[in-house]
């Protein structure tokens, strides 16, 4: 019985001694896993994934968002649907311009106008209001233009440059039977809202 | 016992008090060996216990071990499977993650419920990095077609600067013509030329050259505007408006003339050449 009692005793001191080296060892590692090495690298590997991502998320938008401000946009306002409807523009200005009636004059002039813009409206104005409507009313001058041929000079998303070949036939009390004039405009076009109006005329 | 009693009542007495002595000592000794006993009991109670608790360590710490071990591999797993084909595998595992969850929910409550959050979270965290990526990849589509899309305009613009620029030249190097170096102007206008034109333009070049020098003509022509009104990755038709001033024996110096031409201009090897000269009436 009491070898027993010592060799119970014995195992006891040798659990409890096995216990304080595990417990020790077991709080050791805990500590410094926690503390030092699986706090930062969990946190690491947890924040990795969408840190990346939102960085590439980031970038791609970037990339795109400057694309399309420093390249894309100017390519949309300079498309060949504009480079049409720009050189329409230039044609019907034109023709309203050169094209016009005594009986008509005012109307006509009128209608010229809402196709010019700046500089060249104030020209235009002055000189159908000085010069051609006196002679025109005084010598019954009616003229029409067509457009022959044209093509785009230049596109800026906000101006242009077109080149029209221009047939313009003129009638007068003096001359009856007409004269016929072949003509070449460089028309210079800038964007007004949504409109393409004529800035400059410049036969050459 | 009766004669012990009768016997010296100190002798009895002592007797009985040896006896009971010894069965004092005799108790005694009992008690002590009981005591030793329930010592030792005790002591085994203390062994189980704290084995029990030394195994209850240890299975911890395996526990632990277990589940540091599985979440590693699962993790990557997951990050693989989100840059591979996120959306089927996200679908994939809300499926399998379903089915899993319904027969747990009968067998075990509390383990499943503990089990299912972390792979809730899981599938969300998957979902949110497939959709990341769905949107990076769609924005970085819409970036490179603008891009390739921009890089197209700008060589249309080349092109046709190009072009406008060999419909200039070729219309001065046709018009412009001095009669004191008229074979020399010839052979520029033939080496500027292509097709058809070129030929026609041979077969009356020698004629040219006779009437330019008896009549002592000199042409010069200035290009006052261009623009291309059509064109093909090798050939465009250009609009030019042109002016010449001609002097002569007769005249010294003519009024200035002007021309609308339509031009064709074509790649002739690394060239760009005149193939087609119209004169607009």
């Amino acid at each position: 019985m009491s070898a027993d009692k010592e060799a119970d005793v014995a195992d006891v001191e040798d659990i409890s001694v096995a216990l304080i080296d595990e417990t020790g060892v077991v709080d050791d590692a805990e500590s410094e896993s926690e503390a030092e090495t699986a706090q930062p690298r969990g946190l690491l590997r947890r924040l990795l994934v969408p840190l990346v991502l939102a960085i590439v998320l980031l970038a791609s938008a970037g990339a795109t968002t400057w694309v399309y401000f420093a390249q894309y946009r100017s390519d949309l306002e300079t498309s060949d649907a504009v480079k049409a409807h720009v050189i329409q523009s230039a044609s019907d200005g034109t023709v309203a311009l050169l094209s016009y009636s005594p009986d008509t004059l005012d109307k006509d002039f009128a209608t010229a106008k809402t196709h010019l813009t700046g500089d060249f409206l104030n020209y235009y104005t002055q000189f159908t209001a000085e010069i051609v409507t006196p002679a025109a009313k005084q010598k019954a001058v009616k003229t029409s233009a067509a457009v022959v041929r044209s093509a785009m000079a230049q596109l800026q998303p906000t101006s242009a440059e077109v080149l029209l070949f221009i047939n313009q036939t003129t009638t007068s009390k003096e001359n009856p039977d007409g004269s016929f004039t072949a003509s070449s405009v460089k028309v210079g076009l800038t964007k007004v809202g949504n409109d393409w109006l004529i800035s400059a005329f410049d036969p050459v | 016992m009766p004669p012990r009693k009768r016997t010296s009542s100190v002798l009895n007495g002592d007797a009985s008090d040896l006896s009971k002595e010894v069965d004092r000592v005799t108790n005694a000794d009992d008690a002590l060996a009981e005591a030793a006993e329930a010592e030792a009991a005790e002591a085994e109670a203390v062994a189980a216990a704290a084995r029990a608790r030394a195994r209850a360590i240890r299975l911890r710490r395996e526990v632990a071990a277990t589940a540091a071990t599985a979440a590693e591999p699962e993790s990557s797993a997951i990050e693989v499977e989100a840059v591979d084909t996120p959306a089927v595998d996200a679908d994939e595992d809300i499926d399998a993650d379903e089915g899993v969850n319904a027969d747990e929910d009968e067998a075990a409550e509390k383990p499943a419920r503990l089990r299912r959050r972390p792979s809730k979270q899981l599938l969300l965290k998957v979902g949110a990095a497939a959709l990341v990526v769905v949107a990076s990849l769609g924005l970085l589509g819409l970036g490179g077609s603008m891009y390739w899309h921009h890089r197209n305009v700008e060589a249309q613009q080349r092109l046709s600067a190009e072009f406008a620029a060999a419909a200039r030249q070729s219309v001065v190097t046709l018009m412009s013509l001095d009669f004191n170096k008229a074979e020399e102007d010839v052979k520029r206008i033939l080496d500027n030329t292509t097709g058809d034109f070129k030929k026609d333009f041979e077969n009356s070049a020698q004629e040219f050259v006779q009437v330019a020098q008896a009549s002592k003509v000199v042409t010069e022509a200035t290009v006052n505007a261009v623009a291309v009104q059509s064109m093909t990755k090798d050939t465009a038709t250009v609009l030019v408006a042109v002016v010449t001033r001609v002097s002569n024996a007769a005249s010294k110096t003519q009024e200035p003339r002007s021309w609308r031409l339509s031009v064709d201009v074509t790649r002739d090897g690394d060239q760009l050449k005149l193939a087609k000269v119209e004169f607009v009436p």
